[in-house]
């Protein structure tokens, strides 16, 4: 007959082999290796590359958009500028009607040679 | 442009001049192609026949000015003049205008609308432009830019004349057909009248000044006006205005002028003396 500390260490070996081996059972090791890839994992992939696709896309449209802009908005503001110096001009020329502005000298009669001469073309 | 061109600087014998002669000749050539309505393939000519452009700041630069000038002289200068002076004749360049033929001269609408947005031209509907009026004070101050580079410049472009600093004498001697010789020391000169670009057409005299509100060429009591302005677009503005305008306006105008009448009668306007 055993003693009874060798039957206790007996149980507890037992109760120790039991819920390993529960363990190992919960565990499922071979389904995994058996069990086919879940199609969403793949779907979800794919769909994160063709995201990451668009947005190198969509960067790029904006960068060509944003360079035209940024051309328009400097040739707009040459043509505003242009524009008012036309419109301070015709100012002036609305204050003085018809006439020359004060800044050129008057030409006046000359009794030199000509280097050309002016006339109807 | 159909017209001679004189390019003028103020140097010492022996000084180098090809080199700015011949930019200033490059910029010619450069400008006419953006703005001759004689040349098919010119910029002003793809926008007369399309209707709108991507323009050249050129080409927006010279329309703004003429549309500026249209403003400020109440419409007596217009660019949307092209279709009166073709209609007038004047369809090709002058030295292949038949003198006399016998088709009827007919009056054009002036005065369409012209829209400049960017470089963005756009015409209202049978609207096309000569810039003739304008252009050749415009090349002629292109070009004196360029040459004052060098020296005092002097460019006359059919008889518009730009200037860029003055030679020794403080002022370019310049004469006036059946005038006097004006000292110039800035700004520009332009002459406009009805006495060279001729022509006959079913019997009528025809010439290439349009008055835009009639659409034909202009009724003045006037032959030839010579006009001192700011620059020499400034210039040519003023000489066809006083054209226009006949004799006593133009002496009351106070632009300095040498108006030549059709009597022949030479009359300085404006504090010439």
């Amino acid at each position: 007959m055993t003693s009874a500390p060798v039957r206790l260490y007996a149980v507890v070996a037992a109760v120790l082999v039991f819920f390993v081996a529960w363990a190992v059972v919960a565990a499922h090791p071979w389904q995994r290796r058996t069990a086919a890839p879940d199609p969403r994992v793949a779907q979800l992939q794919a769909l994160r590359l063709r995201l990451s696709r668009q947005s190198i896309e969509v960067q790029r449209v904006l960068d060509r958009r944003f360079a035209a802009y940024a051309a328009a908005l400097q040739e707009r503001r040459r043509t505003i500028a242009l524009v008012q110096a036309l419109n301070g001009r015709a100012a002036q020329a609305a204050a003085q009607p018809v006439s020359l502005p004060a800044a050129a000298p008057l030409p006046m009669v000359s009794a030199l040679p000509a280097v050309t001469a002016t006339r109807t073309s | 442009m159909g017209t001679t061109v004189e390019l003028v600087l103020s140097v010492d014998d022996g000084h180098a001049t090809e080199r700015p002669f011949a930019a200033a000749q490059r910029e010619f050539e450069r400008l006419e192609q953006v703005m001759s309505r004689f040349r098919a393939d010119s910029e002003l000519s793809r926008l007369n026949a399309a209707g709108e452009l991507d323009a050249s700041a050129d080409l927006v630069d010279v329309l703004s000015l003429a549309l500026d000038a249209r403003e400020r002289t109440g419409g007596r200068f217009d660019p949307t003049v092209h279709d009166a002076v073709v209609a007038a004749g004047y369809d090709r360049s002058f030295e292949l205008v038949p003198e006399d033929a016998a088709s009827a001269p007919h009056a054009a609408r002036c005065g369409g609308g012209v829209e400049i947005s960017g470089r963005r031209i756009r015409l209202e509907r049978g609207v096309h432009l000569d810039l003739g009026g304008i252009g050749k004070g415009f090349a002629a101050e292109r070009a004196a830019e360029l040459l004052a580079l060098e020296a005092p410049a002097l460019v006359s472009a059919g008889g518009d004349i730009a200037v860029r600093g003055a030679p020794d004498e403080g002022f370019w001697p310049v004469a006036v057909e059946d005038g006097p010789t004006l000292g110039l020391a800035s700004g520009g000169l332009a002459t406009s009248g009805s006495d060279r670009r001729r022509w006959r057409r079913d019997g009528r005299e025809q010439h290439h000044l349009i008055d835009p509100a009639s659409g034909a060429p202009a009724e003045s009591d006037l032959l030839r006006v010579t006009a001192v302005g700011a620059d020499a677009v400034d210039a040519e503005v003023l000489a066809k205005v006083l054209f226009l305008d006949g004799r006593a306006a133009a002496e009351r105008a106070g632009v300095p002028a040498v108006l030549v009448t059709l009597d022949g009668e030479t009359i300085l306007t404006g504090g010439i003396a």
